[in-house]
């Protein structure tokens, strides 16, 4: 299983404001059994999707090279599940940056419907906490981005394409 | 913009419920954000974001946490801050009411220090400028 | 179920509290990606086992007869630390209040004596909203009952609230009709 909970970047505008899609698929391992009779995907995943979008936001702003940890939720609201062959589409905006963490929000719809809405705190680990070192080999995170359609869509503030970050 | 000091105590009040969860009974003046309300690092961080959103102020860092000075070995000696540490805190943090700590300057206790008055002291600081 | 979060269930009071235990196996995929060079348990995925704590608490309430314990609301999400391979979890929850269709949880999970993660949890209790004549409330009722004791059964304190209608194996052919 992947750890993957944004299917798609379909927009994202350098120290801005990003967008993405995540579909709900019926065949995907974390809805196998986990409400019977009612296919649900779990909620908490819909945190990790924008958190993924909102994570990427935050750290691009600094060149790919802080540590960028989720940190804190301060508020998620659900206001209604979300289903096997569902479309969520996951908005997130920067709404804070300091030196030690950056505050971001979310919005997931489906259908035009407000589906959830969530309040995230990134925190920037310290130089050689826990781990030395980035948390990504050099490549994976391109990798992984490439497979999201982030670098046909990510622009900076004035529309052109982002920088080649060499360390991704 | 000039603020009263009741509608600044209103507004840190609904900052500090927002992001430490608390009821708002519990943040008295002379409650400590750390021991009393419960605090931690990362809600420092979010509790500075709606500050500054609330209020349209910037807040640097090292002006609500003097990290520099208290590792600092020119004015902390086995862990107590030295007179001189003391004279750099009070001219950092004018508005707190750093009295209490300086009958014994423990560094390990001075994350306990700040009240919800002493934010108050501080928001009327940046705003009233 | 695939995505379940709790190994075993060590204290059970029904609509009350809650204690399980979830450690991470250093074979889980997704450790490759979160992250390459530090495998860690995801954050949310902390706050999955507090969610699947508070659903079960509210569902296995004597009085529990919706079909669904829906999250409404996660408040205060805080992590604190975090969980490595071969680490363990010891999971709380516990109810804090009911307003109606409405069970706010608190939970936490340590380490040690630190906290990985904290959460105010609100459900709601209600129905899956299909007509009636499709029976699938009761349907998901009965089979989150007999999963909860597919999964958690062989714990003493599990056993011991189980009913003689409880089947262990869920199915869409109930043998009672």
């Amino acid at each position: 299983m992947r750890w993957f909970w944004v299917d798609r970047f379909t927009e994202f505008v350098s120290g801005s404001h990003a967008q993405g899609i995540k579909n709900v698929a019926l065949d995907e391992e974390v809805l196998d059994h986990y409400c019977l009779g009612f296919a649900m995907l779990p909620p908490t995943l819909i945190i990790e999707g924008l958190a993924q979008l909102g994570g990427v936001l935050v750290h691009e702003v600094f060149g790919f090279e802080k540590r960028v940890v989720l940190a804190k939720v301060g508020s998620v609201k659900y206001h209604q599940p979300a289903k096997a062959g569902d479309q969520l589409i996951y908005r997130v905006r920067l709404e804070g940056v300091q030196e030690r963490g950056a505050t971001v929000t979310g919005t997931s719809h489906c259908e035009g419907v407000l589906q959830a809405e969530a309040e995230l705190m990134f925190a920037f680990m310290e130089d050689g906490y826990l781990v030395e070192g980035p948390l990504f080999n050099r490549g994976d995170l391109r990798a992984m981005l490439r497979l999201m359609d982030f670098f046909k869509v990510a622009v900076t503030a004035d529309g052109k394409p982002i920088p080649t970050y060499e360390n991704l | 913009m000039t603020l009263s000091q009741d509608e600044i105590f209103e507004k840190v009040q609904e900052a500090l419920v927002d992001a430490l969860g608390v009821d708002e009974e519990e943040t008295t003046k002379e409650a400590t954000l750390v021991g009393d309300l419960g605090a931690e690092s990362i809600d420092f961080l979010d509790i500075v974001f709606k500050l500054e959103k609330a209020f349209g102020i910037e807040i640097p860092r090292e002006e609500l946490s003097p990290e520099d000075i208290l590792t600092n070995s020119q004015y902390v000696q086995d862990g107590v801050v030295t007179p001189d540490g003391m004279q750099e805190l009070k001219a950092r943090m004018p508005w707190a009411d750093l009295s209490k700590f300086e009958e014994n300057p423990r560094v390990q206790d001075f994350g306990n220090l700040l009240t919800v008055g002493d934010l108050c002291s501080y928001v009327e600081s940046k705003v009233n400028q | 179920m695939k995505y379940r979060q709790l190994d075993r269930i060590l204290v059970l009071e029904p609509g009350k509290r809650l204690v399980a235990e979830r450690t991470l196996s250093a074979d889980e995929e997704y450790l490759r990606d979160h992250f390459p060079r530090f495998p860690v348990m995801p954050g949310v995925m902390m706050l999955e086992a507090l969610h699947q704590a508070g659903v079960w608490l509210v569902r296995m309430d004597d009085d529990f007869d919706a079909a669904l314990v829906l999250l409404r609301e996660a408040k205060n999400v805080r992590f604190g630390d975090f969980l490595g391979p071969g680490e363990t979890l010891t999971v709380e929850a516990e109810v804090f209040k009911r307003e109606g269709t409405l069970t706010t949880v608190k939970a936490a999970a340590r380490k040690g004596d630190r906290n990985t993660v904290s959460a105010r949890l609100v459900f709601e209790s209600c129905s899956s909203g299909d007509p009636e004549h499709l029976g699938t409330d009761a349907d998901i009722h009965r089979l989150a009952r007999e999963q909860f004791f597919q999964l958690y059964g062989d714990s003493p304190v599990v056993a011991a609230i189980r009913r003689p209608t409880d089947g262990d194996t869920p199915t869409m052919n109930p043998s009672q009709t």
